[in-house]
């Protein structure tokens, strides 16, 4: 059974996938199957925005109810509540309002099927998790959103499962390349944890940390006018701290800058590399650092050779091109429908 | 006009009532349905209300239970839209009979925290009649669903789809979704008889959360429940947003106090002295009186008008290219009009006609003053013309203190160099402090001596 007992070390999981058809939801699916054989654990389930509907609304291609067994806590939207193939005990109703109604908190009383869609904002999803866990949910997954990586930061759920696949790029290349940046950011360093305290609840500007690790506001409003604060940057050393997100805008500014290799730029989390994976691996290559305040635990990579337009790649080779890239589990869910 | 729709066009009545802590949506909604009121008893009734909220909460330990109702106000939602559904006959489905049930027990729970508070009017009726149906298996959680215990024919099939091969399940889930849809129209029937026990419990439940915002607001602010005269006096009347501002910027408000009867009151006075917020505050105090609320004075007395009219300053025409003269005599005339049909009214209108040149202006004080003093409304007009000569009550602010020391002061401490009080004034001339209050500020000298010079 691949990575389940990993699973079990967190309270929160997402799953979050590269692109829509990557095979997101049938590892949810896969995942919530194999955690029935543990009876202790009480599971609790939602999901981002409108997710897992019947049918996929860009592609319009068969997507997968999520099926639960009973005991299952799951939090869904008033209008998609109401699809449900399963007997349902309701606990909870939000007052907030999302595009489909309310959000209902319901505990299944049968196996059966569910349409998820959740919380729209990150700051709302955080809440519904931790209501979920004062529901008695030990583990909360998530079935995040596709290709919004946001939903997927260290600051909302412990872990993440990541689905990728052959929707990605018609190139296995291309498929490898992007795959592998988004595990090689979630590798990047964390500070250490008495800075890492420091910076948690900064949520705009730009900062220089001191040697002595003091936290100086540099006055900078956005990253977006980098050019005209540039004598204001390394006014007070090196060591920057950027709020929001890095881009390659940023980056390339930074890279060609004399001393680039005692550069160290420190992000929230993984979920702020906006720069592209080019720009992105020529500052690190020049010797540029780019640590993270929070590091996220990414458990397994899921793959779909599968793409919806047609082609596809061969299982095993998609596989082993991820494996030399990316030291991890990697499992096609549908070959591994049996294990 | 209800309270929302008057604190889209008061500001001052907006601020009031977000400063209430209200803590459940019906609560807030209870509130801004609250009607412009002419009704004594009704308002009594109110007041009433309102000071038994006070009383209870001068106790230390049912301040302690008012925090824990209102831990669960907090949680309800408002269930109009589902009480409707109920009261229109439709059958409710699993959510909107979630939200009944999570309202009768929710309700429930306030009412047995408030058992000891003595007001009638704030007592909730019993809903155990709606809990019993809504909880078969009896277990009082805020949970809901078609419970088996509804039927057994239910349960039994809920059994055999579960059992079921992959092929049969959908169409017994069909059986069972048909077998609930029953139980649910059988739900609604019996919940049906309970509908105005359920929208009284609501209205009270948000009347309960309404009034004690109030009442602690209202002794937290020295707000006091008024008495209905034939007359408008206050003792020591404020004016709640600047009380606010002032108190942050460490500055105290200086109370007013003023008696008014039906004849009209001229009030004169140098430039920020404080004339405009004197019709402010006239103005919030009689509209938070009828809308049922206290009023920021130690002591009040006042009567019940059909409406305040105004003319202070927010002249909306202009935006619609109208001049200042042309839209300000346009509201002057819809007063004058409403006037004229002999309903009481408060009306409140600041420095009158100054838009337009001080020989026609005088003139049209003076005939403004003259209609209104033949009819049974409550005025108060500001002016800095002197020379008006018709028959009035005419009110100064005391203005500036002098002290020979002071050179120049700034804007932001000039308060603390103006007397706010009000005097009763037997002269027909207005105080001239244009120029000594602008040589205060510190403006050019050449324009104020070349001024004086004018003046001589």
């Amino acid at each position: 059974m691949p990575f389940i007992k990993d699973i079990l070390r967190y309270k929160s999981i997402s799953f979050v996938g590269l692109e829509k058809n990557t095979g997101k939801t049938q590892t949810l699916n896969y995942v919530l199957d194999r955690l029935c054989s543990f009876s202790n654990i009480k599971i609790g389930l939602t999901s981002i925005g409108i997710d897992g509907e019947k049918e996929d609304q860009v592609t319009l291609t068969a997507k997968p109810q999520i099926t639960i067994d009973p005991g299952t806590l799951f939090v869904t939207a008033e209008g998609l509540y109401r699809q449900k193939e399963i007997v349902a005990n309701i606990l909870n109703l939000s007052q907030r309002q999302t595009a489909l109604g309310r959000l209902v908190f319901a505990r299944s009383e049968t196996k059966g099927k569910v349409l998820l869609g959740g919380a729209g904002n990150t700051a709302w999803l955080k809440e519904v998790i931790a209501q979920m866990h004062s529901l008695g949910a030990d583990l909360v997954l998530v079935d995040g959103a596709l290709s919004r990586m946001s939903f997927g930061s260290p600051s909302i759920t412990q872990a993440m499962i990541l689905s990728t696949g052959a929707a990605l790029s018609a190139s296995l290349k291309t498929v490898v390349k992007k795959t592998a940046f988004v595990y090689q950011m979630t590798q990047l360093p964390q500070i250490d944890s008495e800075l890492a305290s420091k910076l948690s609840d900064i949520d705009s500007g730009i900062y220089a940390i001191t040697q002595d690790e003091e936290v100086i506001d540099l006055d900078i409003p956005s990253i977006l006018m980098i050019e005209r604060y540039k004598d204001k940057l390394f006014s007070q050393g090196k060591r920057l701290f950027v709020s929001g997100i890095i881009t390659d805008k940023l980056i390339s500014f930074l890279r060609t800058q004399k001393d680039c290799q005692q550069i160290e730029i420190i992000i929230k989390d993984f979920t702020r590399v906006f720069s592209s994976p080019e720009q992105t691996n020529m500052f690190l290559q020049k010797g540029g650092k780019i640590s993270v305040v929070q590091r996220t635990n990414l458990i397994a990579i899921t793959v779909n050779p599968f793409s919806p337009t047609g082609y596809n790649f061969k299982s095993q080779e998609l596989i082993s091109s991820l494996q030399q890239e990316i030291p991890l589990p990697i499992y096609n869910i549908k070959e591994n429908a049996d294990l | 006009m209800t309270l929302k729709q008057a604190k889209e066009k008061v500001k001052a009545l907006s601020f009031v009532v977000e400063e209430l802590n209200i803590y459940s949506s019906l609560g807030r909604r209870i509130l801004l349905e609250s009607q412009f009121c002419t009704d004594k008893s009704l308002l009594l009734q109110r007041y009433a209300i309102i000071a038994k909220c006070e009383g209870y909460l001068s106790l230390g330990a049912n301040r302690k239970t008012l925090k824990k109702v209102r831990a669960i106000l907090a949680c309800l939602h408002d269930i109009k839209g589902t009480m409707k559904q109920l009261a229109s006959g439709v059958t409710l489905d699993d959510i909107s009979l979630f939200e009944i049930k999570f309202f009768a027990i929710e309700a429930s729970r306030i009412k047995s925290l408030l058992f000891d508070f003595d007001c009638s009017d704030l007592v909730i009726d019993d809903l155990e009649g709606v809990i019993s149906i809504l909880d078969p298996e009896g277990l009082h959680l805020n949970q809901f669903y078609i419970y088996n215990a509804y039927s057994k024919e239910l349960a039994q099939k809920r059994k055999a789809w579960e059992e079921a091969q992959e092929d049969k399940k959908e169409a017994l889930y069909l059986q069972c979704s048909e077998l609930e849809d029953t139980i649910r129209q059988e739900l609604c029937q019996k919940l049906f008889p309970y509908k105005d026990t359920l929208e009284k419990a609501i209205q009270t439940v948000g009347k309960i959360d309404m009034f004690f915002a109030m009442a602690e607001y209202f002794s937290a602010n020295g707000f006091s429940a008024p008495e209905f005269t034939q007359e408008i006096s206050y003792s020591q009347l404020t004016y709640p947003p600047l009380v606010k501002k002032l108190s942050e910027e460490g500055k105290q408000y200086q109370p007013i106090d003023i008696c008014l009867t039906q004849t009209p009151t001229l009030v004169s006075g140098a430039n920020m002295a404080g004339k405009t917020i004197l019709l402010k505050s006239l103005q919030l105090a009689q509209l938070l009186a009828q809308f049922g609320f206290f009023v920021p004075a130690k002591q009040a007395q006042l009567p019940l008008v059909c409406d305040v009219l105004t003319s202070i300053g927010d002249r909306q025409n202009e935006d619609e290219g109208l001049s200042s003269y042309g839209s300000e005599i346009l509201i002057l005339n819809d007063i004058i009009k409403k006037v004229k049909q002999g309903n009481q009214y408060l009306v409140l209108v600041d420095e009158l006609a100054r838009t337009t040149n001080p020989k026609e202006g005088v003139a049209l004080v003076d005939s403004f003053i003259s209609i209104l003093s033949n009819y049974c409304s409550f005025s108060v007009i500001t002016t800095h013309y002197s020379g008006i000569k018709t028959k009035c009550y005419r009110l100064r602010v005391r203005g500036f203190i002098h002290s020979k020391e002071q050179k120049s002061v700034s804007i932001a401490d000039l308060s603390s160099h103006i007397d706010y009080s009000l005097i009763e004034d037997k002269e027909e001339r207005v105080p001239n402090e244009a120029l000594n209050i602008a040589e205060l500020l510190g403006v050019d000298s050449e324009l104020i001596s070349k001024a004086r010079e004018f003046i001589k």
